[in-house]
């Protein structure tokens, strides 16, 4: 699988001025030969350290400052990029667990303040006969019912031998054939591959392999993969994890860093009492023997993968390989809306639940909410369309919240007259002083529960780059840890911080994490590593709006020799 | 199983008989419980004591399970025989080990037989019944947790050990797991303070088709 450079953007470091050249070195489309002796031993050295190759190359920084061509709302312009807020796991009465009209769910999405959002309706037997084609018409009367929302249709990839996966297309005249394909010929329950063993994995990873080749072939112009709540049963091992980023790097892209349903936790009688996230679930057959109990529940409404510091996430970017997370609703049933299924519905012989009826009583037995009602990935965009919010996504400038935390995040690793922003990769020579600079837009309006969210602190989280992992189900970072927090309890508005990180000698990456303060504890690798981390959230009682954070994704140093 | 039915009966009182092992390719660890608790009340019902019953994960055949072992006392290896024979007539029973031999498909054998070890070092399985575990029911404190059962320790999923004065809820359904010899009640934070176990008897259902 070759990534597609030539169409996507050029990954290199770029000036304060927002002219920028493409770095030869980082562009694999030019042979060494073509490079000068110091730009191939540069070359070597990334290679070296895993940092170049497939999907890298795909990391870094678009230059352009685009204009506003188009007529959709400017929402927030931070660093030069639109940051274009959405939701990639929404789920319709094309799901045997869902409810609600296409429609419905891109209405409340864009009221809630989303700029972009997939459909991802299960797949399933019923799904791949009937509904991954029924379900299109309804997404492009809503790409034209409702303006300045992009709406993706996707479906969730019952991974064979692991969790779910979002799947989703750029749209375009192929968007069902190149989805319904794919569901035929990979999904879990569609093919009979769910169960955990090593030739099922081996059809995930081919799942993976046939989008690469849809998109190269031009049949579709571009598509993502996400793993959705990857902790939640134990069922994502590393390394299929590992895999799935290896096999397809620039297809599978990252993880759900926290999971919907997160009205779940909310107490009997106001809510369904479960688990955060409905993270209820115990190692089963199926599960990666090594994973702790610990791993199976959420902390601060975030799945322990990413979570945890120095845990699965850090032990992926250590490796110095791109792989994102995000935030998204999972919703299927909203918890308080007063609607229900639709009366008289046969899900599976329709494929499909009947459009949904009104119902006096709030439904508090639900655990979901609306797409853009709690979580939401902030995706930095050149511009308003669907390849640039694919392109942002892939590039890993995403950062994502819970409560609406904050209203904005800018933030740049600079040395010299070089800076990246999220997702990207500085380089330069050893001994350059690297910064970190952020900007934060602390919440100016209230959120969803109609209380104004309060940034308590910020916490910058370091690790160091130790190469390809040579335990492909590794899930420690030991090195990586909490560097610096930042109290900013008593500021408001747009908050400048920075943080020397020091003379450049071994390639780090860095990455940020903020709170409201209300629900900290010492992280699960001890108070070294994190002192205030998030806390295990309570089981049956976990009131999301009162434990808020933010994460973002990382950024990379690297010496330049 | 008709070689579990035909055998003569040769067992003559022991004190105790060789951990069993039951693999019936459960998929689930709600049925796997059901085959314990089958296990269990045919033993009974021959009038054994200190009935222990695990569950196991298995990945024979590349087809992860859980796999079931008991052992008791006051029981012949025949009555345990006649007991797993009762319960092949309710689940299809694919493989047994009883008296240290093992029946089945060989692509199972290493599977139940790993499982029957851990039970008899009490190194590591999921523990279903145990003595005592019929009195951990409503609510009580994680120190009467310990003096009422063979629960050893009460750990928090975060890794302390549980405070012995805090209310543990038990929601009538205690696994506690088998760690390095000892028993093990995993808990975490619950509503006001308490705790309950780990293991939820009703987890939140998924509509893979993954337990």
């Amino acid at each position: 699988m070759t990534h597609r450079h030539d169409d996507h953007a050029h990954p290199h470091e770029h000036a304060h001025a927002p002219v920028v050249e493409p770095d030869p070195v980082l562009d694999l489309g030019i042979d060494d030969g073509a490079l000068s002796q110091l730009q191939v031993g540069r070359r070597n050295f990334l290679r070296a350290a895993g940092l170049l190759g497939a999907g890298v190359a795909t990391m870094g920084v678009l230059p352009t400052v685009s204009a506003a061509a188009d007529d959709a709302p400017l929402r927030s312009r931070e660093g030069g990029y639109r940051w274009l807020a959405g939701d990639h796991h929404i789920h319709t009465q094309y799901s045997p667990d869902g409810q609600y009209r296409v429609i419905d769910h891109v209405r409340h999405a864009h009221a809630f303040g989303l700029d972009w959002m997939v459909i991802t309706d299960h797949g399933s037997a019923q799904h791949a006969r009937i509904g991954v084609e029924k379900v299109n018409p309804d997404i492009v009367a809503a790409r034209d019912a409702v303006e300045d929302i992009l709406v993706f249709q996707g479906l969730e990839w019952n991974i064979p031998a692991a969790e779910h996966g979002t799947v989703f297309v750029h749209p375009g005249p192929n968007e069902v054939a190149v989805l319904k394909a794919f569901e035929n010929n990979y999904d879990g329950v569609v093919t009979a591959t769910t169960t955990s063993n090593p030739g099922n994995e081996a059809v995930a990873v081919s799942g993976l392999q046939s989008l690469s080749i849809a998109v190269t072939n031009r049949d579709v112009k571009d598509a993502l993969m996400f793993a959705n709540h990857p902790a939640r049963k134990g069922l994502d091992s590393p390394h299929e994890i590992r895999g799935w980023r290896d096999a397809a790097p620039g297809i599978a892209v990252g993880m759900e860093g926290a999971p919907g349903h997160q009205a779940a936790g909310i107490a009997t009688p106001n809510g369904p009492g479960s688990g955060r996230g409905y993270y209820d679930n115990s190692p089963s057959s199926a599960s990666f023997p090594a994973y702790p109990l610990a791993s199976y529940r959420t902390y601060g409404g975030f799945d322990w993968m990413t979570s945890t510091v120095g845990g699965l996430w850090d032990s992926m970017l250590s490796e110095g390989k791109p792989w994102w997370i995000t935030a998204n609703s999972d919703s299927h049933q909203v918890w308080s809306d007063t609607s229900v299924r639709g009366a008289g519905s046969d899900f599976a012989t329709n494929g499909f639940f009947n459009d949904p009826e009104h119902a006096t009583a709030p439904q508090l037995g639900n655990g979901d909410f609306w797409p853009g009602y709690y979580s939401r990935t902030h995706v930095g965009a050149e511009d308003f369309s669907y390849a640039a919010v694919m392109r942002g996504l892939r590039e890993g400038r995403v950062w994502v919240d819970h409560g609406a935390l904050i209203d904005a995040l800018d933030v740049r690793l600079r040395a010299g007259d070089r800076e990246v922003p999220l997702g990207g990769v500085l380089t330069a020579r050893q001994g350059t002083r690297v910064q970190l600079l952020i900007r934060i837009r602390t919440a100016s309006v209230p959120n969803w529960s109609q209380a104004l969210p309060k940034l308590a602190k910020v916490d910058v989280i370091r690790g160091d780059v130790t190469g390809a992992a040579t335990d492909r189900d590794s899930f420690t970072a030991p090195g990586t840890k909490v560097v610096k927090t930042f109290d900013v309890s008593a500021q408001t508005g747009v908050i400048s911080l920075s943080y020397d990180l020091g003379a450049l000698s071994d390639g780090f990456y860095v990455r940020l994490r903020g709170s409201d303060g209300n629900r900290l504890a010492p992280g699960l690798g001890g108070a070294a590593v994190d002192p205030a981390g998030p806390q295990l959230d309570v089981v049956g009682d976990a009131d999301p709006w009162k434990d808020l954070w933010f994460y973002s994704n990382p950024m990379w140093a690297l010496p330049r020799r | 199983m008709t070689q579990t039915t035909t055998l003569p009966r040769t067992g003559t009182g022991l004190a105790s008989v060789p951990v069993c092992g039951i693999d019936v390719l459960s998929r689930t660890l709600r049925e796997a419980d059901a085959v314990a608790h089958a296990v269990v009340e045919e033993l009974r019902r021959l009038g054994a004591r200190d009935v222990v019953v695990a569950t196991h994960v298995s990945v024979s055949c590349d087809l992860p399970h859980h796999t079931v072992t008991v052992s008791a006392s006051g029981v012949t290896v025949n009555d345990t025989r006649c007991a797993l024979a009762v319960v092949g007539d309710q689940f299809d029973v694919v493989a047994l080990v009883i008296d240290a031999s093992f029946s089945g498909p060989r692509e199972l054998h290493d599977g139940l037989e790993r499982a029957v070890a851990a039970h008899t070092r009490r190194g590591e399985g999921r523990v279903v019944v145990f003595p005592g575990y019929h009195r951990l029911i409503g609510t009580m404190a994680v120190a009467d947790v310990i003096a009422n059962s063979d629960v050893d320790r009460v750990l928090v999923i975060t890794g302390a050990e549980a405070d012995p004065a805090t209310p543990l809820v038990t929601r009538d359904f205690v696994r506690p797991l088998w760690e390095d010899g000892l028993l093990v009640l995993h808990a975490q934070p619950s509503i006001g303070g308490s705790l309950v176990p780990f293991e939820t008897p009703f987890p939140t259902p998924c509509c893979a088709n993954h337990d």
